[in-house]
């Protein structure tokens, strides 16, 4: 029963998106905390007040020391907004990632220059060598950009 | 069970013989055993499509009218050297005056593509070649010659590249980030011909190659040859060994196959797809075929310290190597290949094609490769004569 219902369930999002509820959105973020705020719990006030699920995808941030976090919000579309509101209030420096890495795949030579420097994992080598880019896992660092020897990686903006 | 290459000529042409791919090769090895593999398998093929750092485009131009000696040369603003009144040579390695990241690789590559490229020459001004200056706009069409000199096509294995220090560094071997967190290669692996015919027993000076689709020679051993490198028992050597040298003509060449590549803080590079067919003459030659990355060792390096001797971090195994985290120091680290194995899959493959098409035969090599000679250092000395 319970397996049916899941399925009906599925079928109507499917069949009219706009009656379904509001679809979760992802947003990426760089937060700059100033030493004063290091210690805030960012992650459980999102969690807890705004049901955003935070994905830390790089954080340096050392005890009194200024820190730098780059993460994925996760949930709906007001209430990333709101807690956007919040985390600027709490006087830390937000900017949003727009850009994004393509790959022009038809001038890869699939040579693995670009997966050596991939520390975020985003880039993989199937299992018959061929490149393959999961681009949620990607942190866009850059470090692919100037890797790749025959220049087919770019920066969307 | 012995063949001979003219025998395997023979079968090629009467469409009866049977050639495999490395790949195919070595899975038909691990599941029938080296008996049947060398009783019925003729031929297999063996590719690399790795990252070169050397070549040498040789061009031959026409003589202009009124007749001119070239005395100095720019094709695309990248510096050539006059070889002869109307020929010039163009280092793979030579960047253009206005765009460092433009060098002869590139212009290797625009030829190739059949792509338009200006020269500007100026001549020396004798009485039979009075030309004072010629410039013009030429393609690989108008040419009479062009063809390029790899003094390292094929690369027998190489290092594992890491860097223990504190910054990153931009290599030849890619960019190494520092403590340790990555690491690259550069080799095809189990696919590389020298490594499934590690003492040349079937190469040699004037074998017959596939490079990126024309048809080309081996000239002799190559640039930084070092045959004396130790060896694993499986005869494999742990370290950079033997390498090839070859020519190829440029007019029959597939652009897919030759790529003009630039590495930040390093410079001009090439992607060149090689394949070699190794005919199984012999059991010995068999038994070297059946080698899988599992049996083939190469040797960690440390980028950190830029001196010709670096320390090591011990040896790792390709096979670990292809699981994309290799130990280096206790510590697990990302690891990731320069040279692209999709590509030896498919130049296999190609190769195997092209054979199958009666297009490629086997040639006997005029002459063995050099095994015994030691590779030589360059040190400073004080004068002439002094040691």
């Amino acid at each position: 029963m319970a397996k049916k219902s899941k399925s009906n369930d599925e079928k109507n999002i499917n069949a009219n998106p706009s009656s379904a509820q509001p679809l979760r959105i992802r947003k990426r973020i760089v937060l700059d905390f100033p030493p004063q705020v290091v210690q805030t719990p960012l992650t459980y006030i999102l969690a807890k007040e705004y049901d955003v699920a935070s994905n830390i995808l790089r954080a340096e941030i050392a005890p009194e020391e200024s820190g730098k976090l780059v993460m994925e919000m996760d949930g709906l579309p007001d209430m990333v907004e709101k807690a956007l509101g919040r985390i600027k209030e709490m006087g830390i420096n937000v900017t949003e990632i727009a850009r994004k890495v393509t790959f022009n795949m038809d001038k890869c030579i699939h040579c693995g220059a670009c997966v050596s420097v991939c520390l975020a994992g985003a880039l993989k080598l199937d299992k018959d060598y061929h490149l393959q880019f999961i681009e949620p896992k990607c942190t866009v660092c850059e470090m692919c950009v100037s890797a790749c020897p025959v220049d087919v990686v770019e920066i969307d903006i | 069970m012995e063949r001979t290459i003219e025998e395997i000529n023979e079968k090629i042409v009467l469409s009866k013989a049977l050639v495999l791919t490395a790949l195919e090769a070595k899975e038909l090895i691990s599941e029938k055993g080296i008996k049947y593999f060398l009783s019925n398998v003729d031929l297999v093929t063996c590719a690399s499509f790795e990252m070169l750092t050397n070549a040498l485009l040789y061009l031959s131009f026409g003589q202009t009218d009124p007749l001119i000696y070239f005395s100095e040369a720019y094709i695309n603003n990248v510096y050539s050297l006059p070889a002869g009144p109307t020929d010039l040579a163009v280092s793979s390695v030579t960047a253009s005056r206005d765009n460092p990241e433009y060098s002869g690789s590139n212009v290797i590559e625009d030829l190739v593509l059949g792509k338009d490229l200006q020269l500007k020459a100026t001549g020396k001004v004798l009485p039979v070649f009075p030309n004072k200056e010629f410039d013009t706009w030429f393609n690989l069409s108008n040419l009479n010659c062009a063809r390029v000199f790899f003094n390292q096509l094929i690369n027998q294995n190489n290092i594992v590249a890491t860097n223990s220090g504190d910054k990153d560094i931009d290599s030849h071997m890619g960019t190494l980030i520092g403590k340790v967190e990555n690491s690259t290669f550069n080799s095809s692996g189990f696919l590389n011909p020298l490594l499934n015919d590690p003492y040349c027993k079937t190469l040699g000076t004037g074998t017959r190659i596939w490079v990126a689709g024309g048809n080309a020679y081996i000239t002799g051993f190559g640039s930084n040859h070092n045959p004396c490198q130790k060896r694993n028992k499986y005869g494999i050597p742990v370290g950079p060994a033997i390498t090839l040298s070859g020519f190829v003509d440029l007019y029959k060449i597939d652009p897919k196959w030759l790529r003009a590549g630039y590495l930040r803080s390093f410079g001009p590079v090439l992607f060149v797809g090689v394949g070699v067919p190794i005919p199984v003459l012999n059991e010995e030659i068999a038994n070297y075929i059946s080698i899988t990355d599992d049996k083939i060792n190469t040797t960690i390096v440390d980028f950190s310290i830029p001196r010709r001797t670096k320390p090591t971090f011990g040896q790792c195994t390709y096979s670990e190597l292809r699981t994309s985290t290799v130990m280096i120091n206790d510590k697990p680290t990302l690891t990731a290949p320069l040279s692209s194995m999709a590509g030896a899959i498919q130049i296999c493959n190609i190769l195997k094609e092209a054979i199958l098409n009666k297009e490629f035969y086997l040639t006997k090599p005029v002459e063995d490769i050099n095994l015994k000679c030691d590779h030589k250092k360059l040190d400073s000395r004080l004068s002439e004569g002094v040691n």
